[in-house]
């Protein structure tokens, strides 16, 4: 214990005070300083809760202390005379003289600076360590007090009728660790008388002598009834010394006089020597073990009656409530309804006044745990309390353990930590009383240092480690009940009933006082422990050396009969009389008889007697010389009993003696005792070795039949060697790698022949242990086996190496999965690379021939249409020839034969041929035997029931079937089924595809995709001519530059239209093409719109237009003419009217007239129209015209050269010869029977053609020139007239009419005039 | 509305029946007839050197425009009224007061009036196709 501060290197030593203080604390202080005056060797350091250390407070502390005021810092050294003040919401420690300030994280209610500081002041300055806690209003500084009391410093506080808050100091009185409470002033006083002896160099107490320990507790007995003699020493001592220097008394005497004069001393001595260090689960394990072994036994049974468990020596509860925290958790787990009812007792009434109300520190959550705290515990400010449901299982009582009667019936009792503050013999009584407590098979549950082994006669142990111990049934007789006769009156309230005062009671009390015999109580020592009122007549202390002990207290006469019947009853332990004795007393002679009775009811084997001296009268002279002895042998008789006497003192010295020595023997017995426990204990932790020992026997051997069970089940191969290379032990399957048997255990591993077709020389130790890792290599057995050898040093418990380990580890399968996955890994590949089946075959068969060992491979490949097999790709290992049978396969075409090949193909199964030798030489297998091929396997290509082709291989050697390869020929051959499908579909999607393409492109329409804005996502060939571009130049490109610019808004307007309702519009536009200005007609889809229903893509597809175009163009100028000619006509028409409806013609002739006309201009017409207006050739024109109008061919003659006439020359010629023959039928030739007309014409004129016509009538009437000229003649002058070149001219000879008409040819005058108005 | 009483009108027209007619229709109307021409060489020595106060044009002179005409016309101020059996004027007679073949008398009469009422022919002379 640090008492003085070293780091200074001084000798003097100085105490520190800690004051701590809250709201109201500062009146306080300045009273308690104000009082204290000047002191020395001292400091103070003052923890306040509220204000700052700000300049203006260190003043007023100033103003009334008597020493310089400081505030604390960081690293400031503490020297003795200062007043130091630390600073708000700080936590201020000591640490090698001198301060730590750091800031506090919590705030406000939580804050607990002064117990920060004063626990640290504790452990540095130890008893030179105060405690002051002045006024406040919360629980800090308790916990720091405790510290400073534990460390035997001296601990303050104010009293709470001085204080003006009074919960902090409150709350460190009613923990009971307070050495003085008082007014401030009062505290001043008695920090002066401390610090005055702490000063005092001569206060050095060492050791106290056993007399004043005995002393002291003689006085604490007397005082408070309770025995603390049989505590131990060291502990008594340790209190004791506290006490003292808490008194500031100088030695143990002073202390006894300070005990006897002051009561209140006694019950604080009492209150430090109960001080238990107590918490909830203490040691964990044990109450744990508790619940699993016994409380769970106890609940779970359900039983009847109640549980009782009983918690002696509870202190402030913690043990109790622990106790009922796992009962409400057994009863919870088990879902039973068990009562259990929970005693707690302590002699200490604070501590049970604490146990009660169950109300403890924030802090005990560290040892509740969580859970627990949640469920028991409710949150009272900052502590909690335990709940109701805990409190209601536990009754705490006051109980005194040594001098109490116990409680009985108890199914368990704990009473842990208690046993180790009594000697020895009180232990060993307590165990019997807890024997006697605790029902048949109750448990004893014992502190962490306490053992109830001592006592195998009373318990067995259940848990040695948890100290758990059930009651033996053992019946022993010497149960005893300690009890302080006539004292500690036992007040007990709820296991004692109550006894009402009945007069049977009463009376019996009164005939024990009034009419009972005489009787004393002695031990069987002899020793007289109470007497009754009456005993003096038959007592009498002897002269000379005053003994206790009832036979020699007897008065003489009695002493012999009672000798013997206490002989005789301390014998028999029962019950002895001896009657017959006479008593000369002052009565005179009295007739006594004694009885010696056991005293049962306190203890069997107690050894108290009661002896009762029963008067049975006065004696009364016998009848005879026998019957009254003479003076004679009286005298005989008390010289012999002098004899006796002597000799009987003799014997007593002797027995005296006998009595020192086995006093001696006693404490002999008592150390042996002692030792013997010490020994138990020694067996006990010894037994728990051995127990411990057994355990991790156990599970040695455990774990060694797991690894040998494990070696077995693995079947790996293991083979131990030693240093040298011999075999230390082996695994059963190692046996099939070396031919090793049991008795080879010791011989060299290298003498064993092994089955390995290839293995590597094994490893020596040094290699194994030089390496890194463990040395690895494979080794194979045979073809089909392989095995992971790997050798490791063997390795002893030191880390040395003394041998090797070598495993072999089938990796057989492995190797298979490696090379099935290999191979798959190939041809998928190879699929997935390459094209065509061709391709792709060369691969797969290089691949399975290299990873299977195969020298040749063939593909064969069904063809559906012929239904045959042909192989379509071959393969041999480089190192090998086939070249015969390879040439055959080329060349061959299988059907359904019975080879191997066809057999393959016919069942769709795979198949196998160890040796072709033993095959039918058919088809291909002949030739492979040939070429020395001797097994061969074949597998399918299949795909959904279709069998594509057949997978081929073969081998030079005679190979047995290999499971592995049927199983991978599966998902190979539908693999390669797969692709050949998918190419076919690929081939067919080409085909398809360039069929479609060559649809689209082949069509003439002009195809294109473009968004609205111009560019062209897409342009057929067509198109792509049309522009005479390429693709590359269409797409991409504004789509307007090919819309002819007059027609672009149009357009635009048109796609406008383009909506989700109206996704189509047709539109009729110009495009520019490489040809030139072209009509399209485009109907314009609409693919895509936005958000807005806008179109975003659209689809055109255009059909040129412009040949129908130009003839609608052609047409409607057709049209145009055509009514054209027919107005023309048709003011010809009416101007034909006009001039022959005249006034003077009469309306019959005159319509007769105009029919004749209508009718030549019709057939004028008709014969331009047969011509197609063009030229007309004059002699179907003069013939036509002669027709029409009547004239009979026979009597015309017409005659000619052929001559092209223009329409306008033909119509006058046409309508003027009309009126010429009409004429003529009127009154010139024709109009009588023999009249001709000759119409003959020729052509003149090389330069200017003309057409000269004549017109010669003859044979008719006479002619006369008429009178007037009609519309015929004015026709033909007007109409022909007119023109340059023509001319008409008209002669009336008599024998006819002769009219010569002259007209321009075409070529010559038509040019003529173009070039005249050109 | 003017009368045609003793306007001097020309009439150029190749078809002689036609041009016959019109004549005698004017000469009923009391107007004075220039030609008719019937060639485009003809009309347009008249329409230079006659007086002339209105002017009936066919269109096609044996399949000469006679817009040279107009044209010249034109140039004297002279009003024009074509006559055509074209039912769509080309866009060379546009502008001009067209009669539309065969025609009665009083629509020839009512379009020549117009032709004179020079302001109010030219006014109309989109409808003028319409008329006929």
């Amino acid at each position: 214990m640090p008492d003085t501060v070293s780091t200074e290197g001084s000798a003097q030593a100085f105490a520190v005070c800690g004051i701590g203080l809250s709201a109201g604390g500062l009146g306080a202080l300045r009273e308690f300083l104000t009082h204290l005056g000047a002191v020395e060797g001292t400091s103070f350091v003052i923890v306040q809760h509220q204000s700052a250390a700000d300049p203006a407070h260190l003043n007023v502390l100033a103003s009334f202390s008597s020493f310089p005021v400081v505030a604390c810092e960081q690293g400031m050294q503490i020297a003795p005379g200062h007043v130091y003040v630390a600073p708000a919401q700080s936590l201020v420690g000591i640490e090698g003289g001198a301060f730590t300030v750091r800031a506090a994280r919590v705030r406000g209610a939580q804050l607990r600076t002064v117990d920060y500081f004063l626990n640290s002041l504790s452990a540095r300055f130890g008893r030179r360590s105060i405690g002051i806690v002045f006024s406040g209003n919360s629980a800090d500084g308790t916990q720091g007090l405790i510290s400073i009391a534990n460390a035997g410093g001296f601990t303050l506080a104010q009293s709470h009728d001085t204080a003006e808050y009074s919960t902090m100091p409150g709350s460190a009185v009613a923990m009971g660790v307070v050495d003085r409470v008082g007014s401030p002033a009062e505290l001043a006083v008695a920090f002066r008388d401390h610090l005055a002896n702490l000063a005092n160099p001569k206060f050095a107490l060492r050791s106290l002598a056993k007399q004043e320990l005995h002393e002291i507790c003689d006085v604490v007995r007397q005082a408070t009834g309770l025995d603390f003699r049989h505590y131990k020493e060291s502990t008594l001592f340790r209190r004791v010394v506290r006490r003292i220097s808490v008194l500031h008394l100088s030695s143990a005497r002073d202390y006894i006089d300070h005990l006897q004069k002051q009561p209140e001393e006694a019950r604080l001595l009492t209150r430090d020597l109960l001080i238990g260090v107590t918490a909830f689960f203490r040691d964990p394990d044990a109450f744990e073990t508790l619940k699993q072994k016994v409380l769970t036994k106890l609940i779970a049974d359900n039983r009847a009656s109640i549980v009782r468990i009983w918690v002696a020596g509870c202190g402030s509860g913690q043990e109790a409530y622990s106790l009922a925290m796992l009962a409400q958790e057994v009863k919870q787990a088990c879902g039973s309804r068990q009562e259990v009812q929970i005693f707690a007792t302590d002699l200490d009434d604070r501590a049970l006044a604490t146990a009660r109300r169950g109300i403890y520190p924030a802090n005990i959550a560290d040892e509740v745990g969580t859970e627990r705290l949640e469920r028991f515990f409710e949150r009272v400010g900052r502590r909690y309390r335990v709940t109701k449901e805990l409190r209601q299982l536990v009754v705490f009582s006051p109980h005194n353990l040594i001098a109490d009667p116990p409680f009985s019936r108890i199914d368990l009792i704990s009473c842990r930590n208690l046993l180790i503050y009594l000697s020895a013999p009180l232990q060993k009584k307590l165990m019997s009383v807890f024997h006697y407590a605790l029902r048949e098979g109750g448990y004893l549950f014992l502190g962490s240092s306490e053992a109830s082994s001592g006592h195998p006669e009373l318990f067995r142990v259940i848990d040695a480690r948890s100290r758990i111990a059930q009651r033996k049934e053992t019946v022993v007789a010497n149960a005893s009940v300690p009890r302080v006769l006539g004292g500690g009156q036992s007040n007990w309230q709820s296991t004692i009933a109550d006894d009402p005062a009945d007069i049977g009671r009463i009376a019996q009390r009164i005939l024990l006082d009034e009419f009972a015999p005489a009787y004393a109580i002695a031990h069987e020592d002899g020793q007289i422990v109470y007497l009754s009122g009456k005993a003096d007549t038959f007592l009498q202390p002897p002269e000379g050396r005053y003994v206790n002990h009832i036979v020699r207290m007897t008065r003489g006469g009695l002493r012999a009969g009672l000798r013997g019947a206490w002989t005789k009853a301390l014998k028999t332990k029962r019950t002895a009389h001896f009657e017959g004795l006479v008593l000369h007393g002052e009565n005179g002679r009295r007739r006594v008889r004694i009885t010696v009775q056991p005293m049962p009811a306190l203890g069997e084997n107690d050894g108290t007697y009661m002896v009762v001296f029963g008067d049975l009268g006065a004696a009364e002279a016998r009848e005879g010389a026998s019957a009254v002895p003479s003076a004679d042998s009286e005298r005989m008789v008390e010289l012999l009993e002098a004899e006796l006497l002597r000799t009987r003192e003799e014997l007593e010295r002797a027995v005296q003696d006998l009595e020192a020595a086995n006093e001696e023997l006693k404490s002999s017995n008592e150390e042996l005792l002692s030792m013997n426990e010490e020994l138990q204990s020694a067996n006990e932790e010894l037994e728990t070795s051995k127990e411990e020992v057994e355990t991790a026997k156990r599970a040695l051997e455990e774990t060694n039949a797991d690894l040998l069970n494990l070696l077995h089940s693995t079947e790996i191969a293991t083979i131990f060697l030693d240093e040298s290379g011999a075999i230390r032990n082996f695994t059963p399957a190692a046996s099939r790698l070396y031919n090793l048997l049991p008795g080879d255990i010791g011989r060299p591993l290298s003498h064993i022949t092994h089955n390995f077709v290839s293995a590597a020389i094994l490893p020596s130790v040094q290699q194994a242990v030089q390496a890194d890792g463990p040395l690895e290599d494979e080794v194979t057995l045979d073809a089909s086996q392989t095995f992971l050898r790997r050798v490791t040093p063997y390795r002893k418990a030191d880390g040395n190496a003394a041998g090797t380990v070598v495993t072999f580890i089938d990796i057989s399968d492995r190797k298979l999965a490696e090379r099935r996955l290999a191979s798959k890994d190939a041809v998928t590949r190879a699929l997935a690379e390459c094209s065509t089946l061709e391709l792709a075959a060369t691969r797969i068969l290089a691949a399975i021939c290299e990873h299977w060992d195969w020298k040749v491979g063939v593909l064969w490949h069904a063809d559906e249409a012929t239904d045959s097999l042909s192989c379509l790709q071959v393969y041999q290992q480089p190192t090998y020839h086939a070249a015969a049978f390879l040439e055959s396969c080329q060349s061959a075409t299988l059907t359904f034969g019975d080879d191997l090949v066809s057999r393959v193909w016919r069942t769709g199964q795979a198949a196998w041929v160890p040796d072709l030798l033993l095959e039918r030489p058919v088809g291909q297998n002949e030739a492979a035997v040939r070429d020395g091929l001797r097994s061969a396997f074949a597998f399918p290509i299949v795909l959904a029931g279709h069998r594509l082709g057949v997978f081929h291989f073969l081998d030079d050697r005679v190979r047995p079937t290999a499971a592995v390869l049927f199983k991978m020929s599966h998902p190979i051959g539908s693999q390669v089924g797969q692709f050949i499908e998918r190419s076919k579909a690929q081939h067919a999607l080409r085909e398809s595809e360039q069929r479609y393409r060559a649809v689209v492109e082949s069509q003439t329409e002009l195809v294109c995709r473009f968004r609205p804005e111009g560019a062209i996502l897409f342009a057929n060939e067509a198109y792509v001519r049309s522009q005479g571009r390429s693709q590359e130049q269409m797409i991409g490109h504004d789509f307007w530059e090919f819309v002819a610019a007059q027609d672009r808004d149009s357009v635009k307007q048109m796609l406008a239209r383009l909506s989700p309702v109206l996704p189509e519009v047709r539109i009729e536009n110009r495009v520019v093409t490489k040809d030139g200005e072209r009509w399209f007609l485009w109907t314009n889809r609409a693919l895509e719109f936005d958000a807005d229903g806008r179109c975003v893509e659209v689809q055109s597809t255009g059909i040129d237009i412009t040949d129908r175009k130009v003839a609608e163009n052609q047409r409607q100028l057709l049209i145009d003419e055509l009514n054209h000619r027919v107005k023309n006509t048709l003011a010809v028409i009416q101007g034909i009217a006009h001039q022959t409806f005249t006034k003077d013609a009469s309306p019959i002739e005159a319509r007769n007239t105009f029919y004749g006309r209508l009718a030549a201009l019709g057939a004028a017409h008709g014969l331009l129209a047969q011509q197609s207006w063009d030229r007309i050739e004059i002699n179907a024109l003069v013939r036509n015209a002669l027709e029409a109008s009547g004239a009979t061919n026979g009597r015309c003659l017409v005659g000619g050269p052929p001559v092209l006439l223009e329409p306008r020359h033909a119509l006058a010629l046409a309508m003027g010869l009309h009126e010429l023959s009409t004429n003529a039928i009127k009154y010139g030739a024709l109009s009588n029977a023999n009249g001709t007309i000759g119409v003959s014409w020729t052509t003149t004129g090389e330069t200017k053609p003309k057409l000269s016509l004549e017109w010669r009538e003859s044979g008719g009437p006479p002619v006369s020139s008429p009178s007037r000229r009609g519309f015929g003649l004015m026709m033909i002058e007007r109409a022909l007239g007119g023109e340059a070149g023509c001319s008409v001219q008209l002669d009336f000879h008599s024998t006819g009419i002769v009219c010569r008409i002259e007209v321009a040819l075409p070529g010559t005058s038509t040019s003529g005039a173009a070039d005249e108005h050109a | 509305m003017s009368t045609l009483e003793g306007k001097r009108i020309l009439i150029v027209e190749d078809e002689f029946l036609v041009a016959l007619t019109a004549s005698e229709m004017l000469g009923e109307l009391g107007a004075v007839v220039v030609g008719p021409a019937g060639t485009l060489k003809e009309a347009l020595e008249l329409a230079r050197t006659q007086d002339i106060d209105l002017a009936l044009l066919d269109l096609n002179l044996y399949g000469q425009s006679s817009m040279a005409v107009a044209d010249t016309l034109d140039l004297r101020r002279i009003p024009v009224v074509f006559a055509t059996g074209y039912e769509r004027g080309g866009s060379k007679d546009a502008g001009r007061l067209v009669l539309g073949k065969p025609y009665t008398q009083e629509k020839l009469a009512m379009q020549l009036c117009r032709a004179l009422d020079g302001r109010a022919g030219r006014e109309r002379r989109d409808t003028g196709a319409g008329i006929s």
